[in-house]
């Protein structure tokens, strides 16, 4: 049973972040279209503001493929019972972060594109206030891949 | 629905933004000598000549920028947005003038006087009160024209048709805007209102109008105790604008102090700026009302510049009279 928690855990990972990143970009890119309508020459300056976004989801697949290479699909052994739940705790962050930060940077990436479509030479303003948001996904990516690494480790030794 | 279905045509109305004549514009037309280099000077600005059209004269060039723009809008904006709001006023418009043509019996020039983008087609709306069939109107249409053409039918009395047609149309927007439940548009609408009572306050005072007849034409307003300003208007002019100051407009008493045209030209800054709160917003149907009301405000000031170099008033006294720009 170890193993359908730690999978869960990877699913939702690599799920609820790839919906707040798709969810994220496609507020953006949806908004950029606005403007590329218009002009052409700007599709540039805001790919960045789309793609940015897009980490998240490539944070919770980092988690996801760091599971299954610690739970015996890629690597590794089966895990117990125990192991599963933790390996499901420990990808908890970045699917809940990555979700949610996708979703919102997704917003804010959007209101950029609105700075770059009156003011182009003020793109970077726009880009940086949609980095800010980068900072918590990050987070939540750090703590999910520290856990997930020592997973193993750590439930040997209460064993 | 979800303010992020406008994302496209958000983003889109701020592209077009960036082609609407600044203050600098309008002062560059002014210190133009003839009508026809501030029409030059448009067409350089590619006013009138979006799209495929090409544009003739002035009126020609102020209705192919409007239509542009309102077709743009509509197409970039999720279907169900509450923009049509502004349409019914252009509607009542023209139910008015047809009505009003029909009744003085000249109906030929009547087409020139009409007014676009509409939701109901204006040929629909004579063809429907030629032959009596008002009952196919839409509902927000179809009373109001039926009470306006029995007005004329039975004392011929344009104005009081008039009024009654003007007073449909705000309740329509106020009912427009109560139905999407959505605060800004109530709020607009309210003040529409709000300002609609109190130009009859003070036009129906300069005109000695009775209190009876001044009633009749205003709509109940949220902002405003109608009561004050028909007191007011009752007593006359200067209690009007002791009226304005009393229900919090002291920039409206300021203005109407100076003239009615002045008074106007605030009521018409006091709409635009409460749409200006939507320039700061990335998401929702707002910042597409403010484009579409800024660019009709912009379209109002061309207007001005334009008649005022064909009538050789001078740049100064047309300055005054321009309304404030959208961006």
């Amino acid at each position: 049973m170890g193993i359908f928690w730690a999978l869960l855990g990877a699913a939702l990972a690599v799920g609820m972040a790839g919906v707040g990143s798709a969810k994220g970009v496609g507020i953006a890119s949806e908004a950029a279209a606005g403007v590329v309508v218009d002009d052409p020459s700007k599709f540039g300056r805001l790919l960045v503001l789309q793609l940015l976004p897009g980490t998240q989801g490539l944070y919770g697949f980092i988690v996801a493929v760091m599971v299954l290479l610690n739970t015996g699909i890629l690597g590794g052994e089966a895990p117990t019972l125990t192991a599963g739940f933790v390996f499901l705790a420990a990808c908890v962050p970045i699917a809940i972060g990555g979700l949610i930060s996708g979703m919102a940077q997704g917003r804010v990436a959007a209101s950029g594109v609105n700075i770059i479509a009156k003011k182009p030479a003020e793109s970077s303003k726009a880009i940086v206030s949609a980095s800010l948001i980068e900072l918590y996904a990050l987070l939540a990516f750090i703590i999910s891949f520290l856990m997930v690494i020592n997973v193993n480790t750590v439930t040997a030794a209460v064993a | 629905m979800k303010e992020t279905a406008y994302a496209y045509a958000v983003a889109y109305t701020r592209a077009l933004e960036n082609r609407m004549l600044q203050r600098a514009d309008l002062e560059a037309m002014l210190a133009l000598p003839s009508e026809k280099d501030a029409l030059k000077y448009l067409a350089d600005k590619g006013y009138g000549n979006s799209g495929s059209k090409t544009a003739a004269g002035a009126e020609e060039m102020m209705k192919n920028e409007l239509e542009y723009t309102w077709s743009e809008v509509q197409n970039a904006c999720p279907e169900g947005a509450p923009i049509d709001i502004l349409l019914y006023q252009n509607d009542f418009h023209n139910l008015k003038t047809i009505l009003k043509s029909i009744f003085d019996g000249s109906v030929s020039g009547y087409e020139s006087l009409l007014l676009g983008p509409y939701i109901t087609d204006p040929a629909f709306i004579y063809e429907s009160i030629t032959t009596g069939k008002t009952d196919d109107f839409p509902p927000l249409l179809r009373d109001a024209a039926k009470r306006a053409y029995d007005i004329l039918a039975s004392t011929n009395d344009g104005q009081l048709a008039e009024i009654e047609l003007d007073k449909a149309a705000f309740s329509a927007m106020a009912e427009v805007a109560a139905n999407s439940r959505e605060p800004f548009l109530i709020g607009w609408a309210d003040l529409s209102i709000a300002l609609l009572n109190m130009s009859i306050a003070l036009r129906g005072a300069k005109a000695k109008k009775s209190k009876s007849f001044l009633t009749g034409a205003m709509l109940k307003c949220k902002n405003i105790d109608n009561s004050v300003l028909l007191n007011a208007a009752e007593s006359g002019l200067t209690e009007v604008i002791a009226a304005f100051t009393q229900c919090g407009f002291e920039d409206a008493a300021k203005a109407a102090e100076e003239s009615v045209s002045e008074f106007e030209r605030w009521r018409d800054n006091k709409r635009l700026n409460y749409l200006k709160a939507a320039r700061y917003k990335a998401f929702g149907f707002e910042p597409l009302l403010g484009f579409l009301v800024g660019k009709q405000t912009e379209l109002q000031s061309v207007r001005i510049i334009l008649s005022g170099l064909r009538g050789g008033i001078d740049a100064e006294t047309l300055r005054g009279r321009l309304r404030d720009l959208y961006v």
